[in-house]
């Protein structure tokens, strides 16, 4: 529809503008359809944002996409979205778009360039920087937006290709955490869970969670539970999560894993352990029973802030569910003890015997759209396939299934984000390649990233958006095709696999990812190696191969045509040998009915560590902790893609709002709406004040969207997973002189 | 299996691909790749497959969204909110905005976040609006070209596109701020209910779109909503009163209120729950601390914080149109005056330059409008419209100033001239009645009657005085310049005192959100803050036009003042008309009007 205004319309005569409302029945089973976007053609794909991995039918005239709706037959979603989902489309119109390769020129300039002299650039400096610095010094920095054909070939031709030895993904700050706790637990980096089981528990634990906004399509499903179930939510700040649940925990931040090791004494000592299950599929628990000892009542109390009445409901609700499920997202994962809280999670899991059966696991809901894919097929921390760099007899089976020289198979993982960041700094690093993802507005104190950024010799940006933060900066730049303008597999938290398909033409000379990285194969020079890898599908056959015999084995996948509609979860073994429940209709699947787990001895563990004190704590002059995450359900990974849509746009404030106590505000003079200064050790910013009791006193809120946030977080790790922990900041707030504005300190 | 491209073999290396003897001469590799890419290989494929797909019934998904039977008689329909389902995704919202085709940016349903604390502990609450298909809308009574029709069946209130003449009145008198001004479009679009999908038995856009079911489509009964429509009663805490327009969404929440459903207005379609209201009585105080409030309070306290914070639409036409129509019957005011006095004779210069200024403002008036050729439909609402009475009003009052003109200028049947003057002059001055009662019909507190009249008399008079004086000092005809610069200096005075001090007496610091104290410490808060530039560049042209003609007085008082004496004076109109024109862009910015809570600007 028009933006502009057409000179007819200040006519007497015309008479047309309730015709541009029409509606009409838009066939294909849709409901009614603005007329002037009635669809010729409807094509389903899977969503591109979140991990939830919606079903959406794209509406088609003369083969474009002009509308979509969420698909009514898919079984995760069941016909509604989320404002994302809804404006899927919007971002790829979006202002702002890469539409053909620039490089920085000698006046400092981003200037176009044809793609010939583009990947000339690309390569020809990427070879001289390994030829000065060995071949170790490119990294990447990759994503969980494209689909797993592309990371594969991405992962593949950098390590197996190029020789590059590092690189990773932005999926370190949303689910490393989870991966390193499901892989010491179960022997598998497994996610047990299908979403049914939001729907069969009785008892709903989420943990660190603002499901509601976060993964309002899951949340849905947790609203159509029809056993009227107990909805626990543990997060210290009063979320709409926290207001549609039964109880509302609010530990004090970072206090989580002690709550959990105290859950555990309370429910041995309710009894609550089933020990049959406990006897016969796990290891560890007299050692796990003997570490909770110590955190009594009294302790948790202690420790977490939290009435001692308050734990004993929790226990009691715990202990009486028929069917208990464990579920948390960044919370636990953003914190400098992520894996050993997901694992306190995991314990409490297993020493109640839920898991494996309907409405029952300790899940972990990942963020990105392929994050699991990710995880699986990315060739970073693991060697392609779940399997293990360090593991010969894995080396060799992927050589052979490649058809590659053993001997390119490096024999170690990459290194972790943060290492390739102290890489740059160190000067190991000198040439960074990024792929869609915008670290220089996501990374953990933010500030020095940008600084470390100057530091490479070069710096090249492959995106949709040729304006991101990291893009601006880049030597480089190569135009992308964006979700919608290209086909391949997409992973979600249930582990369904689900096909992405291109409904739409990419601007200008924008290549989908996978097109870019095969010109770079054959412009590197290494396009022989490639020679099965012709297109997205085949590399999907060649994931398949690889996948044969693992926990996560697809062998039996028949194929695009299979996922297209609904998609499958893993694993699907060709032969049918799943020993794992199938509902009637085979469309939800859960790991472990059997009591099995992926260990060398079929037993899941226990794992106990000491609670540590965060990177970060707060003192006379810093403190309040800052908590971060999201804010609203119309926001994406540093907005680049919905702040495109005026529509989602329009749901959010360009202002920095930073939630804070009414005490805490009072105390400090500050009225509602008040412009303030938010001050940590690294930076101060600039923000007005929000004054709601949903925010406990002596913490502070920041929505993670806003560009300026990360100037403030605390640079801490997991010291397992090397998950950033943005949960956890000391900083004091005043009110702002009128001179004082958002800057970085020292 | 189908393969989604053609078989090319993407990475062999170009040399061997164009030795192949089938390949396209001189097609290089990224010439290739770039196919690969316009190719949509997908839609061909996949398409095709889902056109033979089963049909998806998705009627029945949303048949329990819907009332089982279309409305009786004395009901009607109206959206049913579940706020204790709804979680604030704002799915609805992107529903409404795709289902409906809109323009980007454009969605008739909006979201508010509320904060607040109730005996269970801290709240944030959502609250999705879209129109409320009010009982008695304020946009069909405000709407001067009859673009709005309250179906008799449905209640639907539905805009008629092509009746809009672009005016935006509805976008004031509505309460809700539900009606939205599409610049491109030339016209004001809204919600209908999606009626065309209720007629077929289809759920609207948004109840589509809820993931939770937390909107349904209810049958509401007339007589009960009317009933409930009280002074105290409101939708949702901190939304006007019911009482303006009588809405009829329902919200429902056992979680706010303890386990008492619905706000006050009504519940479950009958009765009204008066022990669930948050009323909330003008001038109470809305501090934002919210330390310990009572349940009573629980949602008032605190609302989204954006809220109230910006500055309103300038409207600049609106803005012209109102203070030179003022001027002008100002200015032929004073000369009747001064005439009727004697102090000044008889000439047509002041009726030309009259009648000048008022077409000027009516012109201006004209650029307002999205469809300005339509304007004549701006007649068709006089039985119930002030905009319509003002536009006819003002109209006659430019006839009639035209034949004064005419006639002065002429000198012809001078006998009738006090007939046309006397029209002039009636004709303006219930003119600019018109234009207070437009305003004082949105109910907003920072337009109420006697500020609004303060200001566009003080208008009229500042104007009129310094127009007509600065006229009558230039004249050759021996006009009594000594008297005339004695009476103009206290009209000024007190007329730019009248007009800077009425708006802005009893402005409150604080007051509950949704009630008339509240809007009017938001409005103080406005000109304290965002729109403090204004005000000091308000109060320095009313200083420099009076210190201009005192200083002119007192300099001639005790010469005879000639003819030079009008330039200071003419430059102190000047002056004192821009600081006019900043006081209406006050008028409009700092109105801080009733609508839903929590909404962001």
């Amino acid at each position: 529809m028009t933006g502009r205004l057409d000179p007819r319309r200040l006519l007497p005569g015309s008479s047309d503008l309730e015709s541009l409302l029409d509606r009409v029945p838009g066939g294909f089973g849709l409901p009614q359809v603005p007329a002037d976007r009635a669809p010729e053609s409807v094509v389903r794909t899977v969503c591109g944002f979140c991990s939830t991995g919606c079903g959406l039918e794209v509406h088609l005239r003369d083969g474009r996409a002009v509308n979509l709706t969420p698909d009514p037959a898919h079984p995760v979603n069941r016909g509604v979205a989320c404002p994302k989902g809804w404006e899927a489309l919007s971002p790829l119109a979006g202002p702002g778009r890469a539409t053909r390769p620039l490089i920085r020129n000698g006046s400092g300039d981003l200037a176009p360039a044809t793609w010939d002299e583009a990947l000339d650039e690309f390569c020809s400096r990427v070879a001289a920087v390994q030829a000065e610095h060995g071949p170790e010094s490119v990294a990447f920095l990759s994503t969980g937006q494209i689909p797993v054909e592309e990371m594969a070939l991405l992962g593949a031709l950098t390590k197996f290709g190029m020789g590059i030895r590092h690189g990773d993904g932005n999926t370190r700050q949303c689910m490393a955490t989870a991966v390193v706790a499901y892989k010491q637990a179960f022997g598998f980096d497994a996610p047990p869970y299908t979403y049914a089981d939001f729907e069969e528990s009785d008892v709903i634990v989420l943990v660190g969670s603002n499901l509601a906004i976060a993964h309002p399509i899951m949340w849905a499903r947790v609203a159509a539970n029809p056993n009227d179930p107990d909805i626990i939510v543990i997060d210290p700040r009063a979320t709409e999560t926290a207001m549609a649940a039964t109880q509302h925990v609010a530990p004090r931040p970072a206090s989580d894993l002690s709550l959990f090791y105290g859950l555990g004494r309370m429910l041995i000592e309710r009894g609550a352990v089933d020990t049959d299950f406990v006897e016969a599929h796990t290891e560890g628990f007299e050692a796990y029973a003997r570490h909770v000892e110590s955190f009594t009542v009294d302790r948790v109390v202690a420790d977490t802030g939290l009435p001692a009445e308050e734990l004993e409901r929790l226990a009691d609700t715990i202990a009486g569910g028929r069917a208990v499920s464990f579920w948390w997202t960044m919370g636990v994962n953003q914190s400098h003890q992520g894996v050993r809280t997901a694992q306190a999670i995991i314990d409490l899991a297993l020493l109640t015997g839920n898991i494996g059966r309907p409405g029952t696991g300790a899940n972990s809901i990942t963020g990105q759209c392929n994050a699991m894919g990710s995880r699986l097929f990315s060739n970073t921390t693991n060697l392609m396939g779940g399997h293990d760099f360090a593991d010969e007899s894995h080396r060799r089976k992927v050589a052979g299934v490649l058809d590659i020289d053993e001997s390119v198979i490096p024999t170690e993982a990459s290194w972790s984000y943060d290492r390739i960041i102290e890489g740059i700094v160190r000067g190991e690093i000198r040439a960074l390649w990024v792929i869609a993802t915008n670290g220089a507005h996501s990374w953990i104190n933010q500030s020095h990233l940008s600084d470390v950024l100057d530091r490479l010799d070069l710096l090249v940006v492959q995106d949709m958006y040729a304006d991101t933060e990291t893009a601006r900066r880049a030597d480089i730049v190569l135009p992308a095709a964006a979700w919608g303008e290209k086909t391949g597999t997409f992973i979600n938290s249930e582990r369904r696999l689900g096909l992405t398909t291109a409904v739409s033409p990419a601007p200008g000379e924008a290549l989908a990812d996978f097109w870019i990285f095969a010109a770079i194969a054959q412009r590197w020079g290494c396009g022989d190696m490639f020679r099965r890898w012709s297109h997205p599908e085949a590399v999907f056959e060649i994931l398949q191969e690889l996948s044969a015999g693992q926990p996560c084995d697809i062998t039996g996948v028949a194929g695009y045509d299979e996922i297209y509609s609904g998609g499958v979860q893993w694993p699907r073994p060709a032969a049918g040998t799943t020993t794992e429940t199938v509902d009637d209709e085979g469309i939800e699947r859960r790991l472990f009915t059997d009591g099995r787990f992926f260990t060398p001895s079929g037993r899941a563990r226990f794992i106990v560590d000491e609670p540590r004190r965060p990177h970060e704590v707060t003192s006379d002059r810093y403190p309040l902790v800052l908590l971060t995450g999201r804010s609203s359900a119309a926001e994406w990974h540093t907005r680049t893609r919905t702040s495109r849509s005026s529509t989602l746009s329009a749901m959010t404030s360009d202002d920095l709002w930073i939630d804070i106590h009414p005490d805490d505000a009072s105390a400090r003079g500050i009225e509602r709406g008040a412009d303030v200064m938010v001050v940590a050790k690294r930076a101060r910013v600039r923000a007005r004040a929000r004054l709601v009791p949903t925010v406990a006193a002596g913490q502070v809120f920041l929505p993670m969207h806003h560009p300026d946030t990360n100037m403030l977080t605390a640079p801490g790790f997991d010291p397992h997973s090397r998950q950033p922990a943005y949960k956890h900041s000391a900083v004091q707030v005043h009110l702002a002189k009128s001179w004082e504005q958002t800057s970085p300190i020292g | 299996m189908t393969t989604l491209a053609p078989a090319v073999p993407g990475l062999v290396p170009t040399t061997v691909r164009r030795a192949a003897p089938d390949a396209p001469a001189g097609l290089t590799p990224i010439d290739e790749f770039l196919g690969r890419q316009a190719e949509l290989t997908a839609v061909e494929r996949f398409a095709a497959a889902h056109d033979a797909g089963a049909a998806r019934t998705g009627d029945s998904f949303w048949r329990d969204r819907l009332p089982a039977t279309p409305p009786g008689p004395g009901q009607q329909y109206g959206f049913e909110v579940d706020l204790d389902a709804c979680t604030g995704c704002k799915a609805c919202v992107t529903a409404c905005h795709n289902l409906n085709g809109l323009e980007e940016g454009e969605a008739w349903r909006r979201t508010g976040t509320l904060h607040g604390l109730t005996d269970a502990g801290p709240v944030v609450q959502t609250v999705t609006a879209a129109c409320h298909h009010c009982l008695d809308p304020a946009c069909l009574n405000g709407c001067p070209a009859d673009a709005y029709e309250k179906d008799p069946v449905t209640g639907i209130v539905r805009h008629l596109d092509d009746n809009c003449i672009g005016c935006q009145y509805c976008t004031l008198t509505c309460p809700y701020d539900v009606p939205e001004m599409r610049p491109s479009l030339g016209i004001v679009r809204k919600c209908d209910m999606c009626s065309d999908r209720l007629a077929e038995g289809e759920a609207p856009a948004c109840v589509q779109g809820c993931p939770t079911g937390a909107i349904t489509i209810g049958l509401v009964d007339v007589a009960a909503v009317r009933a409930a429509s009280v002074a105290e009663a409101r939708v949702v805490p901190g939304a006007p009163s019911s009482s303006f327009t009588a809405p009829t969404t329902v919200y429902r929440s056992e979680r706010l209120t303890g386990g008492v459903s619905g706000f006050g207005s009504i519940s479950n379609g009958t009765d009204v729950s008066k022990s669930s209201r948050r009323d909330a009585a003008p001038g109470e105080d809305c501090s934002p601390d919210v330390a310990q409030p009572s349940i009573g309070e629980a949602l008032d306290g605190v609302d989204d914080a954006a809220q109230s914070t910006r500055p309103a639409h300038a409207h600049p036409p609106l803005t012209a149109m109102l203070v030179l129509t003022q001027v002008a019957v100002g200015t032929l005011a004073a000369d009747a005056a001064l005439t009727w006095l004697g102090i000044v004779p008889d000439t047509s210069a002041v009726a030309l330059l009259g009648l000048l200024v008022g077409l000027v403002a009516l012109g201006a008036s004209l650029l307002h409008l999205g469809r300005p050729l339509l304007a004549w439909r701006a007649v068709l609402g006089l039985r119930h419209s002030w905009l319509s009475r003002e536009i006819v009003v003002f109209s006659a009052f430019a006839g009639a100033a035209v034949a004064d003109a005419v006639l002065v200028t002429s000198g012809w049947f001078e006998d009738i001239r006090p007939v046309t003057r006397g029209g002039v002059l009636v004709c303006g001055l219930a003119g600019i009645a018109c234009s207070v009662e437009l305003y004082v019909v949105t109910r907003r507190t920072w337009w109420s009657r006697w500020r609004t009249a303060g200001r566009f008399l003080a208008t009229a008079m500042t104007g009129g005085v310094l127009v007509a004086g600065a006229v009558h000092l230039t004249g050759g005809a021996s006009p009594d310049r000594s008297r005339l610069l004695t009476i103009l200096l206290p009209v000024l005075a007190a007329s730019l005192a009248v007009g800077i001090l009425v708006p802005i007496i009893g402005l409150p610091r604080r007051g509950r959100i949704g009630t008339g104290a509240g809007d009017l410490a938001a409005t103080r808060a406005l000109l304290r803050h965002q729109l403090t530039g204004w005000v000091t560049a308000r109060a320095m042209a009313a200083g420099a036009a009076l210190l201009l003609v005192a200083i002119t007085s007192v300099t001639t008082i005790s010469d005879s003042p000639g003819p030079l004496t009008a330039i200071p004076v003419a430059l102190a109109a000047l002056i004192a008309i821009v600081g006019e024109f900043f006081e209406r862009h006050m008028f409009f910015t700092a109105s801080a009007p009733p609508r839903m809570p929590g909404e962001p600007s």
